[in-house]
């Protein structure tokens, strides 16, 4: 079985739209199977941030490698192709489509990843059997969609959609995955839900990174984390290491000090 | 009910124009005016291709008209009218349309240059009809059948038939083949389908191609139906169902495959039975056109989405749970 | 060619491009100031052609020459138009002249109310939609031209009373003037009127209300945000290019075409206008002007070129050339030069213009010299009285 997670690694991006610099000279690097959380005040760029790693804004130098490949120019509709995931904060999923018809589009990239070697011996020979068992194991993952496979996607709740949009990306069997803010506007016992998920889906030697708005409970689960202010790295180190930070999370995170 | 079943077979043959124009404006929205070219391409094309059949030197001018009625041996003839209709608007996507698109064109500037390749396209239509003296035609009509006592003709079925069939063929791709999905994945959420690895440029080239297609063969059936268009050349009886096939399309809510069938369908009713009623009047049948324009223009300021806005599984839903069946998922019915 | 008729040749495409140029420039106002793509010019143009018929037929000769009017449509109208009226008006220059001012005058209004009426519903759809609205509410007009027979007549072609420029040329060199100076004199008071509008729409352009415009066009949201009424200024621009293009359709059926039938008022007018402000310019006046120019110029080669044709080579698709050079010409501008011929200027207010509407005070340096030499004066005399 080849290695799961690729490692990724930002090297000084500066990226913006049109002529708007949104990013000055961003590094951020994570290794496989790694959770990196990356937080930080509302503005601060953290979704450009993975906007820019998928290709939907403008580069204006600095590289972003994944693996040995260097994407910086690869455009977003080919990013799937290397592995890499991304699931946006709205509009993550084709509202008009049924739950079973999301989860069926991911089978183009997997087909085409499986057919290439990416995915190991057993799903050259036969992708579309592989998928269809990957695809038990995913509603085995989220009962909920099975339940719901034959809604629309628009008619699921927030969480249920945060789950499929999930589920879709986990389906192309990547190797990155890129998560913006996964938990917004959800119940806090929904969110719970998500963030466990999140932390299977890490410890399978997926690499994830995670945007997220929930600073404490993201690095709470993550391994690294690096905030960002005003698009620049403003800390980076061990979760751990910044929650117990006594006066990071004050400046920047608005987390309480432990008292 | 001869009558009727002429109405029906109008609106079935409109159907099949203005569901082209909605099923590429799904994932593209271009409002397209060259879109009535396409129409005109497939009755030159079809003139063409029963020219090569016969020997073209044998149908210069008005001859045409003996060898041109549509008759069931003539069917292949119509399958190759579809793919070349397909090809010209398949075409004008990859050359015009996509180069604009990708600049990030504004919905304006597409609409502007599609009437830049309405004239282009209906130049070259004019050069082949004249070329071969087929300006003016009258109808070639199409063989008589006589069912249960009401005269039908070919073109008439050929309509329904075609309807159905791209009806069901349309459902069945767009709901089990994955490009299918992808098509209506791009139409829903562009972005999304890109990051998710749809490339954006087959599934509209597909649809373009479709589109065009079935704007050619419904253009065949048209004029089989009606004869040329008013005192105008044939080349122009795409432009003058022009503005029918967006009235068609926007009653149907621009972008949905079944809510313009059913538009159009209603509209070749309307249309028809209107004409009619004025010409038992005494007046102009020609006033019969305010119909699809009035139309157009209800739709556009009271209803914008169309007959696609109206909750119709709400309405389902709500009839189903009065009979006490239980909602069985709704397939399709986004396109 | 002698050098007369070279020379007509040259009048005649000039008095062409003129009344194109009317229509551009109206256009423009729209489409190239306010961003809204009128694609039912033909309608406002028709509503032109159509006061001036009714005028014409039914209140010129009661008006104008005291006989009863006829109209459109009836049995005896054209026994009593053909024998009767039209002979009056040739008999009566004056009379013409009234027919066409009071047709421009009314043809203007009604076109402005229309603008106003088609738009005011659909004016916050999206602008293609808007576009489509336009289009068929312009058929819907055609419709009840072409049905309501007492306004054209129907469907056959109505000739009208042209105004009269043979006795200015007479009342010039006296007696029966050359044909060449009357043609002159009808293409130089169409050259008038084109400079009139550049003159009205040039003036407009600098004024508050255009910059108001072009903000709506560049940026609707930022233009709501800044306090300014997007529908409010849409439907104003309607308004004025609405009214250029009634008092143009007024001179496109009495001086141009001398007739009015409904299906000289079909979308392919309204296309071909598009076609010269896109070629001209978006949103340049003097660009719409060229650009009218450059079309009549291909209206007239197209037709040279498409008789040649057929006379010499037997082709007979010459005559449809037009179709290919706007074509290319449409598609060739949004590709590679959206601004046209001659881009849009930018915007010439004097920053002291502006300081001035701020403040309501003028800067010093613009002050009269004598206000300056006054308080200069008034300066010296108080130092004068503190040294004291």
């Amino acid at each position: 079985m080849v290695e799961k997670g690729l490692p990724i690694r930002v090297l000084e991006v500066y990226a913006g739209y049109g002529k708007l610099e949104i990013l000055h000279g961003v590094s951020i690097s994570a290794d496989p199977g790694e959770l990196v959380a990356i937080v930080g005040p509302n503005g601060s760029g953290k979704s450009t941030l993975l906007k820019t790693i998928f290709g939907f804004t403008t580069i204006y130098r600095g590289k972003i490698i994944v693996g040995n490949w260097d994407l910086t120019r690869v455009p977003p509709s080919k990013k799937p192709y290397y592995g890499l995931a991304y699931v946006p904060q709205l509009g993550n999923v084709f509202s008009r489509l049924t739950v079973e018809e999301n989860l069926k589009l991911s089978k183009i990239v997997y087909v085409a990843r499986a057919k290439s070697g990416q995915l190991g011996e057993e799903a050259k020979r036969d992708p579309d059997r592989m998928f269809e068992k990957k695809l038990q194991e995913i509603y085995e993952m989220f009962p909920i969609l099975y339940e719901r496979r034959w809604q629309k996607a628009g008619t699921l709740s927030g969480g249920e959609r945060q789950m499929l949009a999930i589920a879709r990306a986990l389906l192309m069997e990547p190797r990155v995955i890129m998560l913006d803010e996964p938990t917004a506007a959800l119940a806090p016992k929904v969110a719970e839900e998500i963030f466990r998920k999140i932390v299977e889906i890490a410890r399978s030697g997926v690499t994830v990174l995670l945007v997220e708005q929930n600073a404490k409970r993201a690095l709470e689960i993550a391994d690294k984390g690096y905030i960002l202010v005003q698009g620049q790295v403003a800390y980076e180190g061990s979760a751990k290491e910044i929650l117990a930070h006594p006066e990071l999370g004050k400046l920047y995170l608005g987390l309480l000090p432990k008292a | 009910m001869e009558f009727l079943i002429y109405s029906l077979a109008w609106g079935m043959a409109l159907a099949l124009m203005a569901s082209g124009l909605s099923f590429y404006y799904a994932v593209s929205k271009v409002a397209n005016f060259a879109h009535g070219e396409y129409v005109s391409v497939g009755v030159i094309a079809y003139l063409f291709l029963v020219g090569l059949e016969y020997g073209l030197d044998k149908c210069r001018g008005f001859n045409i008209v003996n060898y041109a009625m549509l008759t069931l041996d003539k069917l292949w003839i119509i399958a190759a009218v579809f793919i070349i209709g397909g090809l010209v608007a398949a075409a004008s996507f990859v050359v015009v349309f996509w180069p604009l698109m990708r600049r990030g064109a504004s919905p304006l500037q597409l609409m502007v240059v599609s009437i830049g390749l309405m004239f282009i396209l209906r130049f070259i239509l004019y050069v082949v009809a004249s070329t071969f003296d087929w300006l003016t035609l009258p109808s070639p009509q199409a063989t008589t059948f006589n069912v249960a006592g009401v005269r039908v003709n070919l073109a008439e079925v050929l309509a329904m038939i075609l309807a159905v069939i791209a009806t069901v063929s349309i459902a069945l791709f767009t709901t089990k083949t994955l490009l299918g999905i992808s098509m209506r994945a791009v139409a829903d959420n562009p972005d999304l389908a890109e990051a998710s690895g749809i490339s954006s440029f087959r599934v509209q080239l597909v649809a373009w191609f479709i589109g065009g297609g079935l704007a050619a063969v419904g253009g065949v059936l048209m004029f089989i139906l009606t004869g040329p268009p008013g005192e105008r050349p044939i080349v122009e009886i795409g432009w003058m169902n022009l503005l029918s096939i967006f009235a068609a399309a926007t009653l149907g809510g621009l972008g949905s495959f079944y809510g313009t069938l059913a538009g159009s369908i209603i509209l070749g009713l309307a249309y028809n039975q209107v004409a009619a009623w004025l010409l038992d009047i005494g007046l102009d049948p020609q006033l019969a056109l305010a119909v699809p324009f009035s139309v157009t223009l209800f739709v556009l300021l009271f209803m914008p989405q169309g007959l696609a806005g109206v909750d119709w599984h709400g309405l389902l839903a709500r009839v189903q749970k009065k009979v006490g069946l239980r909602g069985g998922g709704g397939v399709g019915g986004s396109l | 060619m002698d050098l007369s008729s070279l020379l007509e040749f040259i009048l005649q495409y000039l008095a062409v491009a003129g009344v194109y140029s009317l229509l551009a420039i109206s256009m423009n106002v729209e489409y190239g100031w306010a961003g809204i793509p009128n694609f039912g010019k033909a309608a406002f143009m028709a509503v032109g052609g159509a006061v001036a018929a009714v005028i014409a037929t039914q209140i010129g000769p009661m008006l104008f020459l005291g006989i009863e009017g006829a109209v459109p449509g009836t049995l005896e109208f054209f026994g009593r138009y053909n024998g009767e009226i039209l002979p009056a008006y040739s008999q009566n220059p004056l009379a013409t002249w009234g027919v066409f001012i009071l047709s421009a005058i009314v043809g203007g209004a009604i076109a402005a109310l229309l603008g106003v009426l088609f738009t005011y519903p659909a004016v916050r759809l999206r602008e293609d939609y808007l576009a489509i609205a336009l289009l068929m509410s312009a058929q819907l007009i055609w419709i009840v031209l072409r049905t309501v027979k007492p306004i054209m007549g129907g469907t056959m072609s109505l000739i009208l009373p042209s105004p009269d420029f043979k006795c200015i040329a007479a009342a010039i060199v006296g007696g029966t003037p050359p044909k060449i100076l009357v043609e002159a004199i009808r293409t130089g008071f169409i050259w008038l009127l084109v400079l009139g509008y550049l003159l009205y729409v040039e003036k407009l352009m600098g004024s508050p209300f255009g910059r108001k415009l072009r903000i709506v066009r560049d940026d609707e949201v930022a233009a709501e945000a800044y306090g300014k009424n997007v529908v409010r200024a849409r439907l104003e621009a309607m308004v004025v290019g609405s009214f250029l293009a009634g008092v143009a359709g007024a001179v496109y059926a009495l001086i141009h075409l001398r007739s009015v039938n409904p299906d000289n008022y079909l979308p392919d007018i309204t296309f071909m206008v598009l076609t010269m402000v896109l070629v001209g310019g978006v949103g340049n006046n003097i660009g719409s002007v060229v650009g009218g120019m450059v079309i009549a110029l291909v209206d007239r080669l197209g037709y040279m070129i498409g008789t040649t044709l057929a006379m010499s080579y037997g082709v007979s698709w010459g005559g449809y050339l037009n179709y290919l050079v706007y074509g290319v010409a449409i598609i060739l501008a949004i590709f590679f030069r959206p601004q046209g011929l001659i881009p849009e200027k930018p915007v010439k207010t004097p920053a002291w213009k502006v300081y001035v509407e701020l403040t309501g005070r003028r800067p010093s340096f613009i002050q009269p010299i004598w206000t300056r030499i006054k308080r200069g004066v008034g300066r010296v005399r108080s130092r004068a009285q503190e040294s004291a």
